[in-house]
């Protein structure tokens, strides 16, 4: 007995420690490479108090192991962003000006009441009241609501990381040629843009990753 | 990115523990069935008193090794070795020598199962 509690103590204790380590990112809404990670640190931490018959670095060593890898791999993800997409997926348009994309709820196998529970959770009743609707990563819906007549459209992304917003140029009526022709007045290239959001209007740069120091990378 | 950082740290720190845990295991279990071999050759020479004498070693190294290998190697697989070996002494003797010949094995196997369990890659 007096043998599990010191292990449920050390484990906790470790289990705090790699948490810790892999940062606030995993303590937020995860994203399904985090989920996986989370849910394997929690199994092999019980694993390690359920069978006392385990020896204790059999569940340490792989709970360290698993928090590194995390670690790595969300640097890996961070310096590409393809990966990036591979790993964690795209945020994928639901809704645009009140009209509910069917094709690509049924991509997603989310029903149409799944969609207005998420929107009414968001206090939107109406779906005329909806700009923009997508279902992030995490399978959060995020909504841009429709601005008073007084009000500028919303920003919405068309390019970030480098990756292109395809269904957010065409919605505005814009393809990639204007596309090119916005970056070449510019001067700059698409793989060096961070983020590029536009209303129709008014357009809004990052360009260029900082490097860790704050300042623009070198091209 | 310190982040990073620490985990390569980590990461190294890791491996060495392995590396370490894993030299202590080989090292431990190479020397017990040594201590074992060499108490079952005193029986061949028939010098019982002296294979006991070596058993019972065996089997005290066996177990202050044991507060260490149980934080490594499964703790059924240990325990089954001290209690195989703590029985030895009691079988070096002359009418027991077929039995003794048969236990020797039996622990030199499990010793080798205990090693196996940390060394072994799937």
């Amino acid at each position: 007995m007096l043998f599990s509690v010191f292990r449920t103590i050390i484990v906790y204790l470790i289990v705090i420690l790699a948490m810790r380590l892999m940062g606030k990112r995993q303590l937020g809404e995860l994203q399904p490479a985090e989920l996986v990670t989370t849910f394997l640190i929690s199994n092999v931490a019980s694993i390690c108090i359920d069978e006392p018959d385990l020896p204790l670095l059999s569940s340490l060593a792989p709970i360290f192991l698993i928090a590194i890898l995390e670690i790595f791999n969300s640097t890996l993800a961070w310096y590409h962003p393809r990966y990036a997409e591979l790993l964690f997926g795209k945020p994928i348009t639901v809704m645009r000006n009140g009209t509910v994309d069917q094709a690509a709820l049924g991509r997603m196998r989310i029903t149409v009441s799944d969609l207005a529970e998420a929107l009414r959770g968001k206090d939107i009743f109406d779906p005329e009241q909806v700009a923009w609707a997508v279902i992030e990563p995490n399978g959060s819906l995020s909504v841009a609501p429709v601005p008073p007549q007084d009000q500028p459209p919303p920003m919405l992304p068309l390019l970030v990381d480098g990756q292109l917003y395809r269904d957010n140029l065409y919605a505005m009526g814009l393809d990639t040629t204007w596309l090119a022709q916005t970056l070449g007045a510019r001067d700059v290239r698409r793989d060096q843009v961070l983020l590029l959001l536009y209303d129709g209007e008014k357009e809004f740069w990052i360009t260029k990753k900082a490097a860790q120091n704050g300042r623009p990378k070198n091209d | 990115m310190k982040r990073n950082w620490y985990a390569a740290l980590l990461l190294l720190a890791l491996g060495a523990l392995l590396f370490g845990c894993g030299k202590f295991t080989k090292d431990s279990t190479d020397e017990m069935k040594q201590n074992v071999r060499a108490a079952y050759a005193c029986t061949l020479r028939l010098d019982y008193t002296t294979a006991a004498q070596q058993y019972r070693v065996a089997a005290e190294q066996a177990r202050q090794s044991s507060a260490l290998l149980g934080l490594i190697v499964r703790r059924n697989l240990l325990d089954r070795v001290n209690e195989s070996m703590a029985t030895l002494p009691s079988y070096a003797t002359p009418d027991n020598q077929a039995d003794l010949s048969v236990e020797t094995a039996r622990v030199c196997a499990q010793i080798d199962q205990m090693a196996q369990s940390f060394l072994g890659w799937l």
